[in-house]
């Protein structure tokens, strides 16, 4: 470890110092809990059976489970020295384990959002509004393949894949045809742009669709993703510019919108596509809130206030198979989320200390033979997300392990998410399973296990080294290795997949991505070229060179050149010369 | 060509494929099958094809699960055809395929097609008959 980083105090220190010495007080009388202590022995003695005794403990083990031993039965003992004010406490008040709103979802329910992208710009516009005419409360935009790695239509790199998995987009032009008779100072929109480089290209050509149609960037709602992890880490590319230019474009994007569009949330602190490469639920909060603190040293080390950044930090997660862990978990998260703010960075708006988050179900856990299976899988990650309080949510469709959702699949995901919230009544009552004697003690367990996989993260010299180096790469592949290895002999079962095998499902009827998307989108591109001012783009593309060079903010730069009609590969391109590529750590 | 030599294969992504647990699990899956890989990444087909001629591969694993296996599949074979390297090495293709596109790409040239979920042994085995066919 080197000498300044074991000099650093972990956080977990920072919050022992903080909350060690204060009064505690039980919720049980010593009393009470030492007969209750007897009768517990005498229960496992004497009424509990030899075996149940023996493997009191046993290990869930489940698809990107945390692999935490679980008792057989959770008593008050378990929770004994819980103080509830302290560490349970009421809705919508510290330490906000119940939920960050004192009336949940009575007062407003989880936005229904369900991410739509494919082929060419009106394709998803027409899907866009499909899912709006059937009560779709939000809208949750992706982009292809091409788009997201930043490659033009017309780029050797992009042939064969434009307008799959998301829809093309070249220039602002293509995002009239996006929001084509969509109100964007109405609707709220999370712009799924994952990386840092192509929020900071992508989401001016949004800010110029509004000026163009008049709307005024401060009635903007919604979300881009701008995160390191993907760009870093998650995603497998040819190039690659380097971590901590990528850090600083992130933060650059975060200071500009913060400024100029003040109800946007400027990043999505994206543990879902972590977890969803392979690794558990504890990790994946670990490296979001590693990352979250990077962001906020950064911000300060800029002279902005805490709290003008805190109150805009949003995050997403993925929600898995363990039922119980998955609620658990966001509760957890939201609990420890509050005490850094307060206690490591002295936040003082309660805003800050809210852990808002997106929720989407696990991808990963979806398999192919038996696909209507899904839906159920799908339906439990739903209500694990919303008996843990989420904000948002999407619900994956059936289909996933065969292509994107069909118009069919995707109407479903939103029923799922519908039939929840109308008819299951789960929406009534603020954090239903709050004093649980086994939710309260594995909340608790799982938010030391987020603390300390924090602290193996800040004894690498912090988030960002973390990634450079190649530690969390490695620490993931050896996850989802083993993980793989553990569905292959039958240790985790999979329904259908590895137990109670079937075949059924390889007859399915895909869904098929329009085949000219490419075609189309290729000869509208070489129109718009023809008939742009080529000096314009040619001096906004050099002004954002010297930009990135100079290390001032990228992102009125690249606003400039999403008015001039610079392309998202004219821009990348820029990128790669100013900053140079990165090898990833590889090890094969 | 005997098992002595170690099968050499490249393995890679085409084009902007971002996802890369399923190639990764299958390098891992080659590796302790006692295969040497040659990770690249992602790679253009074009480089694809000039590093397996460099390196002497054996094989060409490449992954896709955004829905371009058959635009990317077709260019990769095309360019393979014209080098007559798929008569020398084999190749193969993985990821999110539906059913319907599996002759397809098999029609295309691909000796061996896994869609996500085949076993270690579907892919091992599959990956290493039509290897030593084409070696000898």
């Amino acid at each position: 470890m080197p000498e300044e980083v074991a000099k650093k105090k972990t956080t977990r220190g920072i919050l022992q110092e903080s909350l060690t010495g204060r009064k505690r007080t039980s919720l049980y009388n010593p009393e009470a809990l030492e007969k209750l202590s007897h009768e517990f022995n005498v229960w496992k003695e004497s009424i509990l059976r030899k075996e149940d005794r023996e493997n009191w403990h046993v290990i869930p083990r489940t698809v990107l489970g945390s692999e935490l031993p679980r008792e057989l039965l959770y008593t008050p003992l378990s929770v004994a020295d819980v103080d509830y004010m302290e560490d349970i406490g009421f809705s919508g008040q510290e330490p906000f384990a119940r939920g960050i709103h004192a009336n949940m979802y009575r007062g407003r329910t989880f936005t229904q959002r369900q991410l739509v992208g494919f082929g060419g710009p009106e394709d998803t516009n027409a899907r866009m509004k499909f899912l709006l005419q059937h009560g779709a409360t939000g809208l949750n935009l992706l982009f292809d393949m091409p788009t997201i790695q930043m490659y033009d239509s017309d780029d050797p790199m992009s042939r064969g894949q434009v307008g799959s998995c998301g829809a093309c987009i070249d220039c602002a032009n293509d995002w009239e045809l996006l929001f084509d008779g969509i109100d964007i100072g109405k609707e709220t929109t999370s712009i799924v742009t994952h990386y840092p480089s192509n929020t900071a290209i992508l989401f001016p050509m949004y800010l110029v669709l509004a000026e163009r149609r008049g709307t005024s960037w401060d009635q903007l709602r919604g979300s881009v993703q701008n995160d390191m992890t993907l760009e870093e880490l998650v995603r497998n590319a040819s190039e690659y510019i380097p971590p901590r230019d990528c850090f600083r474009i992130e933060c650059d994007n975060i200071e500009f919108i913060r400024q100029h569009v003040p109800r946007w949330n400027f990043i999505t602190l994206n543990g879902y596509n972590l977890r969803e490469f392979g690794t558990s639920g504890v990790t994946e909060m670990a490296v979001a809130l590693a990352h979250a603190m990077e962001i906020l040293d950064e911000m300060i080390r800029r002279g902005h206030d805490v709290d003008w950044i805190g109150e805009r930090l949003a995050f997403f997660w993925s929600p898995a198979m363990d039922f119980f862990e998955e609620i658990c978990r966001l509760r957890a998260v939201r609990r420890l989320w509050y005490k850094i703010m307060k206690y490591k960075y002295q936040a003082k708006k309660p805003r800050s200390m809210w852990m808002r988050c997106h929720v989407q179900t696990s991808g990963i856990s979806l398999v192919r033979e038996e696909p209507l299976n899904n839906i159920i899988r799908s339906a439990y990650e739903a209500l694990a997300a919303v008996l843990g309080g989420a904000q948002s949510l999407h619900v994956d469709s059936y289909d996933e392990a065969y292509a994107i959702p069909s118009e069919e699949a995707s109407l479903l995901s939103l029923r799922n998410q519908q039939i929840l919230e109308n008819e299951t009544g789960v929406t009534a009552v603020v954090d239903p399973l709050g004093g649980s004697f086994y939710i309260e003690a594995l909340t608790n367990e799982i938010e030391q296990k987020i603390l300390s996989e924090i602290a193996e993260i800040e004894e690498q010299g912090g988030y960002v080294e973390a990634v450079s180096s190649g530690f969390l790469l490695q620490k993931i592949y050896h996850y989802f290795y083993n993980e793989h290895k553990r569905i292959e002999n039958g240790a985790i079962k999979i329904v259908a997949h590895n137990w109670q095998k079937s075949s059924r499902g390889e007859d399915f009827e895909a869904f098929r991505y329009p085949e000219d998307a490419e075609q189309r989108q290729i000869r509208r591109l070489k129109e718009f070229k023809a008939q742009r001012d080529s000096q314009k783009v040619e001096s906004a593309l050099r002004a954002l060179e010297d930009a990135c060079k100079k290390g001032v903010n990228v992102v009125p730069y690249t606003l400039e050149c999403a008015r001039a009609g610079c392309t998202v590969g004219e821009q990348w391109k820029v990128f790669k010369k100013a900053f140079g590529l990165w090898s990833k750590p590889s090890f094969f | 060509m005997q098992e002595k030599r170690r099968i050499k294969v490249l393995m890679c992504c085409l084009g902007p494929e971002t996802h890369n647990r399923g190639i990764l699990t299958v390098c891992g899956m080659l590796r302790d099958a006692g295969m040497e890989i040659v990770y690249l990444g992602n790679a253009s087909p074009e480089e694809a094809i000039k590093i397996a001629i460099e390196e002497d591969v054996d094989a060409v694993g490449v992954s896709s699960l955004s829905g371009g296996h058959l635009g990317v599949g077709k260019i990769l074979m095309d360019l393979a055809k014209d080098q007559d390297l798929d008569k020398q090495i084999a190749f193969f293709i993985g990821g999110v395929i539906p059913p319907k596109d599996i002759p397809k790409l098999k029609e295309m040239g691909f000796d061996g097609v896994y869609p996500s979920g085949a076993t270690r042994e579907e892919i091992i085995n599959g990956m290493r008959e039509p290897i030593l066919a084409k070696a000898n």
